[in-house]
């Protein structure tokens, strides 16, 4: 792996490892519009994934397109195994959490019964009577102990997105999709959570693919970065590569 | 093993309580028996009502088609083919439960008005079908008469002692809001609810929400069919005026002014809701502008019912339910 000074706390050991995901030939259309054209791109077991572009460039078409939520062209492998166009709770059984750029709880229940949710539906490694420990490793991996029987609604943004990656934590995923987890928040607030995604990766041993506009977050976490523009890939590579190319500059970093 | 005692199960259980011994001072007054009676059969079908639209927010307007279904199935297999009637009200409740399946898979990928407009249809379609279907029994629109009274070994129930009329109403209805509240706080209800607040959050934690919407119609289907299954042998004679719009309402009425989305709230609103019905009959059909009067204050005033009102649960649900109009609005548009 190429890598800069901001990259040191990444594993280098990466690079070595056989895809976990395999995306070939990737398309989606509304209508005449192409959101997502002929994309491809294969990412190694315990990578972060950076994906970043202007708005409505086909990144989170990307993610519907993976877990089930949209159906599209293309072929789709996980772990080996082809999981193109199977329903989101498919995925999610098989190992793909991922989270949503507009956060969405459930929000009339409280901390606990939001992981709950991801433990009892989505995990497929539960066995008898460890459920509260799955949801509990969740809750005090994010930090959300104290907060466990509060109700979801009344959290504030920053609380929300830790409730959506505990939950998608306690499926027990191999790999997590992040759709702009930083979007929205305070620079205070900016920071534990770069923390907690590295750990995410690191610590839980989970491979992470990340949409975010924030390079600086990006040059942090992502081993390879890729960009897109109108559904296509612009260039894809370690982050500080792509971040000097000509192209990117003029589409998106401009 | 920690048993949990919820306020919803106190309340419900001190409202079973209270009707386990109300015969005691009032077993003179069939007049209020009988109405007693009609508030456990439509409270216990608005609070299946109020399980599937309130807590999995489902829009579904097709209970009375459930109901109806139900009370002719029971009706007509005990009547011409002899089967016991206690036998006709399960039959009748599966019938419900298979209809409600076929009506819950076109709803499956619609949302919201879509499966309002569908599940009406359903309500729509069920009184032309009986007349249609007179020469098979139905009685057409005169209605299906002399169905078989329930019996109890040798005792055959008859209507001028309602007094064990009244304790099977209350037997049953309890059943029924039994396992709405069993269902209401499993792990099977985390995903009722889990899916109601939000579907998209749910699918990406796992949940396989064809099957949950399906069961969803088919339990609240079969629970209603019960009550509609007792209320044909209760009642002796049913109809398709069943499916008139002022019961419709009434039933309605009683969860909305109970508390959406709050358990018991859509039973005790029945008592509320059919108790004043009785002190306006004397309106005949103007009471219903009276209702309306009511609904409007009592929306404005207490928008999550009564039992909401009372502000005495934790997660207060028909406050969202009502807001949720307009965040879908706001919503709309952005994609996840
Ligand atoms: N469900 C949808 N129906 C129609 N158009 C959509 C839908 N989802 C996304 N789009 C369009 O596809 C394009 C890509 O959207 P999206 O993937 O959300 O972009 P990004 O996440 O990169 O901002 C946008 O033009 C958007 O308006
Ligand atoms: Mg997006």
């Amino acid at each position: 792996m190429a890598s800069t000074a901001n990259t040191n706390s990444k594993d280098e050991r990466v690079g070595a490892q056989a895809p976990i995901l395999q995306v070939r030939n990737l398309s989606k259309a509304f209508g005449a519009m192409l959101a997502v054209n002929d994309l491809s791109f294969e990412i190694p077991a315990g990578e972060v994934f950076g994906i970043a572009g202007p708005n409505g460039a086909g990144k989170t078409t990307v993610f519907n397109l993976i877990t089930g939520f949209l159906q599209g062209t293309g072929e789709v492998r996980f772990e080996d195994k082809n999981v193109t166009n199977l329903k989101p709770y498919q995925i999610c059984h098989r190992g793909i959490a991922r989270t949503l750029q507009i956060p969405q709880i459930f929000s009339t229940l409280d901390v606990f019964s939001n992981v709950r949710f991801g433990a009892h539906f989505g995990n497929k490694h539960l066995k008898d009577g460890n459920e509260a420990e799955i949801i509990h490793r969740a809750l005090d991996f994010v930090g959300l102990q104290d907060d466990k029987t509060a109700i979801a609604e009344n959290m504030d943004l920053f609380h929300k997105k830790l409730i959506m990656i505990a939950a998608a934590l306690a499926t027990q995923p191999r790999l997590l999709l992040l759709d702009e987890p930083i979007g929205g928040l305070s620079p205070a607030e900016i920071d534990p959570l770069i923390k907690l995604i590295r750990k995410i990766n690191q610590e839980w041993n989970i491979t992470v693919i990340i949409i975010e506009h924030l390079m600086k977050v990006l040059k942090e976490l992502s081993h390879r970065l890729m960009i897109l523009h109108y559904g296509e890939e612009i260039r894809t590579g370690p982050p500080a590569e792509v971040m000097e190319d000509e192209k990117v500059k003029e589409v998106y970093l401009g | 093993m920690k048993i949990e005692i919820r306020q919803e199960l106190i309340i419900f259980l001190a409202m079973y309580l209270v009707l386990l011994i109300l015969p005691l001072f009032l077993y003179k007054d069939a007049y209020v028996i009988g109405i007693l009676i009609t508030c456990m059969v439509w409270g216990a079908m608005a609070s299946v009502w109020n399980f599937t639209m309130g807590y999995a927010g489902i829009f579904t307007f097709g209970q009375f088609g459930f109901f109806v279904v139900a009370a002719y199935t029971s009706g007509m297999v005990t009547k011409y083919l002899g089967i016991s009637p206690w036998l006709g009200i399960l039959i009748g409740g599966l019938m419900a439960a298979v209809v409600g399946v076929l009506i819950g898979l076109p709803c499956m990928k619609l949302k919201g008005a879509y499966i309002a407009l569908i599940t009406f249809a359903l309500h729509l379609v069920v009184a032309p079908m009986i007349k249609v279907a007179d020469p098979l029994g139905t009685g057409g629109s005169t209605g299906l008469m002399s169905i078989p009274k329930l019996s109890l070994g040798a005792y055959t129930f008859s209507r001028t002692d309602l007094i064990p009329w009244y304790y099977t109403a209350l037997v049953i209805s309890f059943l029924v809001l039994l396992v709405v509240y069993k269902t209401i706080f499993s792990s099977v209800g985390l995903g009722f609810i889990g899916l109601r607040d939000s579907e998209d959050f749910a699918k990406t934690l796992g949940i396989n929400e064809y099957k949950y919407k399906l069961l969803v119609f088919g339990l609240s289907a079969f629970l209603t069919g019960i009550m509609g299954g007792f209320y044909a042998h209760y009642a002796g004679i049913i109809s398709p005026r069943l499916l008139g719009l002022d019961i419709f309402l009434l039933v309605m009425l009683m969860m909305i002014i109970g508390g959406m989305g709050i358990f018991p709230g859509a039973f005790l609103g029945g008592f509320i809701i059919l108790f004043l019905n009785e002190f306006l009959r004397p309106l005949e059909a103007y009471r219903f502008l009276i209702f309306g009067a009511i609904v409007i204050v009592a929306i404005k005033l207490m928008p999550e019912g009564i039992l909401g009102h009372l502000n005495i649960f934790k997660n207060r649900m028909g406050k969202r339910l009502l807001g949720r109009a307009a965040e879908v609005e706001t919503t709309r548009g952005q994609n996840i």
